[in-house]
């Protein structure tokens, strides 16, 4: 194991030497290796996250381009496996983290819609709904309308009130969380937003 | 795109004569003394022409010069260090800002047994001005060489290029500052530099994000 890792070592230092100083053929030779290497490590993370694994190919697009963009960060008196690897986690980290946040973001608006509007079943209760929405600071009580009682899309809603799409889930987290305050009490709200 | 064809295109864009890597080239010891020394000057004499000298004479801010000297060299070695993705930064810079807080209680505590207050704070806000202005070509500089580099963090990148600034920030106002109690001027200059360490953390995880 310790004799193969040294041989790659060798071997990406060798190429990556080579590269710097213009020989294209060793470029190639080493960002295929990189590639799988990078696949690898991003299919584990993946599924070990419960994201699919199809994603894995834009993580290796990505890494290929920062080590291309960054290749003079490089310093070839330093061995050249942690430096790939800092790229690969560090690129690898971001992607999820927008993953993430793209999964959270869609899941957390369907079941707070669900959550803020559990309270208002029946006419009598509506009226309770419009007044605990009057409470919130206008921006949220937008936004909680729309995307909780329009099922308006949160881009759409974005275009709407003019906000990035990030404020509006941002105001609509907040103004649900008032509403359950106003409902609950603030220990309801704090349950509500740990979900 | 296909992997297979991105690598294509990134093996094409390649250079084929060696590069005149500028990143490497500033990499070396020389080059960021250079840069700290040329950075240095130009704060120190954006300062004497803004605010003047200090009335008892610039030398006697002496103690300002050594510290703010130790400081910015080390933390402009710290900043070098964060352009590459695999090299750990943590320990080092928490380890500087760490000892600047420490000195900074030190101070008052000293400033509290001599019968002064503590921190004064028209002072701090004096020298958030003064330093700040003066950090801000430095920050500039070494902003531009970190948005050509990879730091593994940007958050800890940020604090250090934030440091590395309001420290020159702070050196060259030593040599302006109308405090003559050393002991005040130090602490002071010392809450202003750490602020704008926390500015630059605060900013980093954007700016130096690659």
């Amino acid at each position: 194991m310790e004799t193969e890792l040294d041989d790659r070592e060798e071997r990406w230092s060798r190429w990556a030497s080579a590269a710097l100083a213009g020989d294209r053929r060793s470029y190639d030779r080493f960002l295929v290796e990189v590639s799988e290497r990078v696949r690898r490590y991003a299919r584990s993370r993946l599924s070990r996250s419960g994201h699919g694994i199809d994603e894995a190919e834009d993580i290796v697009q990505d890494v290929l381009v920062a080590i291309h963009a960054k290749r003079e960060t490089w310093d070839p008196s330093r061995p050249i496996g942690p430096w790939v690897d800092a790229i690969i986690r560090y690129k690898t980290a971001d992607a999820m983290r927008k993953m993430g946040r793209r999964a959270v973001a869609a899941e957390d608006i369907d079941a707070i819609a669900d959550l803020a509007t559990a309270h208002y079943d029946g006419d009598r209760r509506l009226d309770d709904l419009d007044r605990h929405l009057g409470a919130l600071p206008s921006r949220e009580q937008g936004v909680v309308a729309a995307l909780g009682l329009e099922g308006m899309s949160a881009a759409k809603c974005a275009e709407r009130f003019g906000m990035s799409e990030v404020d509006v889930r941002v105001a609509f987290l907040r103004g649900v969380a008032g509403i359950r305050r106003l409902v609950e009490g603030p220990q309801g709200a704090a349950r509500g937003t740990r979900r | 795109m296909k992997t297979d064809d991105l690598i294509a295109r990134l093996v094409n864009d390649l250079p084929s004569s060696p590069t005149s890597a500028p990143a490497r080239a500033a990499a070396s010891f020389h080059s960021v003394a250079g840069l700290t020394l040329a950075m240095i000057a130009a704060a120190v004499a954006m300062s004497a022409m803004i605010y003047g000298l200090r009335p008892d004479g610039p030398l006697n801010g002496a103690p300002g010069l050594l510290l703010w000297s130790i400081i910015a060299f080390a933390a402009l070695a710290l900043t070098q260090r964060a352009r590459a993705p695999d090299v750990a930064l943590k320990g080092p810079v928490l380890a500087l800002l760490c000892g600047l807080s420490a000195l900074v209680l030190a101070l008052a505590v000293f400033a509290h047994a001599a019968g002064q207050p503590m921190v004064r704070l028209d002072h701090v806000l004096h020298c958030l001005q003064t330093v700040g202005l003066l950090a801000c070509p430095s920050f500039i500089v070494i902003s531009v060489l970190l948005r050509r580099s990879a730091p593994a963090s940007p958050v800890l990148a940020g604090a250090v290029a934030g440091l590395s600034a309001a420290a020159i920030g702070a050196l060259a106002y030593s040599v302006s500052c109308p405090i003559s109690d050393p002991l005040a001027s130090l602490s002071a200059h010392a809450i202003a530099v750490l602020s704008f360490s926390a500015v630059g953390a605060a900013i980093g995880w954007r700016l130096y994000a690659w």
